[in-house]
């Protein structure tokens, strides 16, 4: 059943309540399901292994980097993405054709709407104008920085080739754009580590109290230095006047899954998709409130099987339909990626050691 | 030699450098001298009284093995078999333990210990509670005056990997001994060894395990549960990533029935077993099952609702590729009417093969055949013990050397 046209018309993506939005997403899911199964002859066999009641499973996002996963054929294939390998050298390939990747631009549109307004804004990218340009190291980044620029106009970058704030450049574009609301964007770490320290640390002030920022890639590397989200608010704040700052949680394996943060600092599921926290030892849901392995549902990948898929991050529902910001749907907080294990036994380790 | 400053000496205590290790004029004590006999005993009896150790039964483990009379039947063993031969030892070991302190190594240290070689130990850098638990009684003992002779035999080092001090110890010992993963072998080889002296090398190998499923129906259920709970020892003790755990398990016979009931079995005593599973671990499991099934078509057995127990259902063919496993109570299942099924199958990676309800001398029918892999065929319950003879080689031969006079 394709009825993403119902989804399309919708005037919030944050509208509908568990009831109402079951109704949508849940026939859809089912039906991918059973898309998936009769056109992706590994999507097939998994389910055989797994599932005896339904053509229902979880894909683990690992498998789409070692898999090429596809639901059409490659004939109508026209975009293909990929992730940042950060822990391995491989990366995830995500087919894409023509149908989801125009319901992928569409969902981004719903949701950025919803914290940006209509009109395209004047856009600062905290980043180096290079992360776009050097197309043969095209990274993540880059793809994430161009993925977002259609909601600007204006494209400022707002450090230099050495990574150095660009006070000149921030200039020109506050003066050009006196007044306006501005569109700022960047990756969290590259946010905290390049903007917002190096403006404590330099004697400059900027102004941008009319700025939205928004940030994603995650906080391990913010983590591991004990910054977390209230840190990193207040000190956008203070060193910039940024008060509208939201954070999203997404991944490059589940188009249409985009969790923005909302008003009371909480990410949100809009009506496209749907997340669980599951406890590994059964793969069962643990109730609201608990930590649990996140599983993301999508009602958009149509041209490859990844509309259900298990994740490796960590999160906590905190409610459903009764978020404080008054948008609808669940609405949770993410730790960080599971804990690796610990290696034991007469095989060793030393080789991935060696080759720090 | 600057590189050599790089070099932390962690036993003896107080040591800063390995002159009286390293240099031959130290002179060697023959096989099994009294005094290293007392000396292993006194680390053993440390292992098994001080309450430190309680909470790792590895090292337990390790400290039975080195009681005075367990020790004595190696010795036993040893000179019977050596009757009328003169056996020395061969010098300067040079041990590369594995990154994570697994007890293995310091097994095979104690028997060069009690041969009468000297020993330098290369020890990862890695934090471990054993391993500064094992650091530090070495170093009690050494502080007591009986054993300032085995002082100069022993001394656990710790460096960041260096080709130069790895060519180093690889040019001054007699004897380098390798327990790592196939890419730590060829970093460490990359330096040779001197032309007289010897490696051994202990790689990566994996194991399996043969059930009769004939022999299973005649089991009480207080029996079963006594396997199983074997079985899990087996399995689980050091999450399934010991190269003596098994990883495939074949089923003789086909009593499909008798394979459920081990199963649940197996299950129920995980219940009470301190497994350490993490939700890491299980992302794996799911993750190699997903992989596996879209590479075999195999099928996940559905043991309990819990995932303790992980089991795909493959064909023989599918069934020994298992070298990226990635442990945890994951377990491949396959199907078999002889021995002789595996025969063209095993190859040089499988070390132990775990049985129950089979005869020993079917296996030497089989094995006498002519098969590439298998080191050692215990029953199920004893694939963690260690034996002197180890991935097919005797110790104590690989660790002394003959002079013949005539």
């Amino acid at each position: 059943m394709n009825n993403l046209d119902e989804f399309y018309t919708l005037s919030s993506p944050y509208g509908l309540n568990k009831k109402e939005k079951n109704m949508l997403l849940q026939p859809r899911l089912k039906f991918l399901d059973d898309f998936h199964y009769a056109q992706c002859e590994s999507y097939q066999r998994i389910v055989d292994s797994i599932s005896s009641e339904s053509n229902e499973v979880l894909l683990p996002v690992r498998l789409f980097k070692d898999y090429a996963l596809k639901s059409v054929s490659d004939e109508s294939i026209v975009k293909t993405l990929t992730s940042s390998g950060t822990t391995s050298q491989k990366v995830s390939r995500i087919y894409l054709d023509r149908d989801t990747s125009t319901a992928q631009t569409k969902v981004l549109v719903k949701i950025m709407q919803q914290f940006l307004g209509k009109k395209r804004l004047p856009m600062l990218i905290v980043d180096h104008p290079n992360v776009v340009k050097d197309r043969l190291s095209f990274s993540a980044r880059g793809a994430g920085i161009l993925g977002l620029s259609t909601f600007g106009r204006n494209h400022t970058y707002a450090l230099d080739d050495d990574m150095n704030i660009n006070f000149d450049a921030i200039v020109t574009f506050m003066e050009k754009n006196k007044g306006q609301k501005i569109f700022l964007f960047g990756f969290t770490f590259m946010v905290w580590k390049y903007f917002l320290q190096a403006l404590k640390s330099s004697d400059r002030k900027i102004d941008l109290q009319d700025a939205v920022l928004i940030h994603s890639g995650g906080w391990k590397k913010l983590q591991d230095i004990a910054v977390d989200n209230a840190t990193f608010k207040s000190a956008a704040k203070e060193l910039a006047g940024i008060t509208n700052v939201h954070n999203f949680y997404g991944m490059v394996e589940q188009v249409g899954s985009i969790f923005v943060e909302c008003s009371e600092g909480y990410l949100h599921t809009p009506v496209y998709s749907d997340i669980e926290m599951l406890n590994m030892q059964n793969m069962e849901p643990v109730p609201f409130g608990e930590d649990g392995v996140i599983a993301v549902h999508s009602a958009l990948p149509s041209s490859y099987p990844g509309h259900r898929l298990l994740t490796e991050d960590v999160g906590t529902i905190v409610g459903e339909d009764d978020c404080k910001c008054g948008f609808k749907g669940k609405y949770f907080l993410v730790h960080g990626r599971v804990a690796k294990a610990e290696v034991r036994g007469c095989s060793d380790t030393h080789a991935s050691e060696a080759s720090k | 030699m600057s590189y050599l400053t790089k070099i932390n000496i962690l036993v003896p205590e107080g040591t800063d450098e390995l002159e009286n290790t390293i240099n031959t004029t130290a002179g060697t004590l023959e096989p099994f001298n009294d005094v290293v006999i007392e000396f292993v005993d006194a680390f053993s009896k440390l292992l098994l009284t001080d309450t430190k150790f309680k909470s790792f039964p590895e090292i337990v483990a390790l400290g039975f093995w080195m009681r005075k009379a367990s020790i004595r039947k190696v010795k036993n063993d040893f000179f019977n078999r050596n009757t009328n031969k003169l056996k020395v030892s061969r010098g300067l070991v040079f041990h590369i333990a594995p990154s994570n302190v697994d007890t293995i190594f310091i097994y095979s240290l104690i028997i060069s210990v009690l041969l009468g070689n000297r020993n330098v130990i290369r020890v990862s850098g890695k934090e471990s509670v054993q391993k500064d638990l094992i650091v530090g009684s070495l170093n009690t003992l050494f502080s007591r005056d009986e054993f300032t002779e085995i002082k100069n035999t022993i001394a656990l080092i710790g460096y960041e990997h260096n080709s130069e001090i790895n060519a180093y110890f690889a040019s001054h010992c007699d004897v380098r001994i390798i327990w790592g993963g196939d890419s730590t072998i060829s970093t460490i080889c990359a330096a040779p060894v001197s032309p007289r002296a010897i490696d051994i090398k202990f790689a990566n190998k994996y194991s399996i395990a043969v059930l009769s499923t004939d022999a299973l129906e005649q089991l009480s259920d207080e029996k079963l549960d006594a396997l199983a709970q074997k079985f899990v020892n087996d399995s689980y003790s050091f999450g399934q990533k010991a190269c003596s755990s098994p990883r495939t398990v074949y089923w003789l016979g086909n009593n499909t029935i008798q394979e459920k009931r081990f199963w649940q079995a197996v299950d129920s005593r995980l219940q009470a077993f301190e497994h350490e599973l993490s939700d890491a671990d299980f992302i794996n499991k799911y993750t190699y099952i997903c992989a596996h099934a879209i590479e075999n078509k195999s099928t996940k057995r559905d043991v309990e609702d819990e995932n303790l127990v992980s089991c795909i259902m493959t064909s023989v063919e599918s069934s020994m590729d298992i070298s990226e496993h990635c442990g945890s109570g994951l377990f491949l299942e396959a199907r078999i009417d002889s021995l002789l099924d595996l025969s063209t199958k095993i190859s040089r990676h499988i070390q132990t093969l775990s049985y129950f309800g089979i005869e020993p001398s079917d296996f030497t029918k089989w094995l006498s055949k002519g098969v590439d892999g298998i080191d050692r065929v215990v029953p199920i319950g004893a694939a963690l013990d260690f034996n002197i003879i180890w991935d097919g080689q005797d110790l104590t031969e690989s660790l002394t050397r003959e002079i013949t006079i005539n």
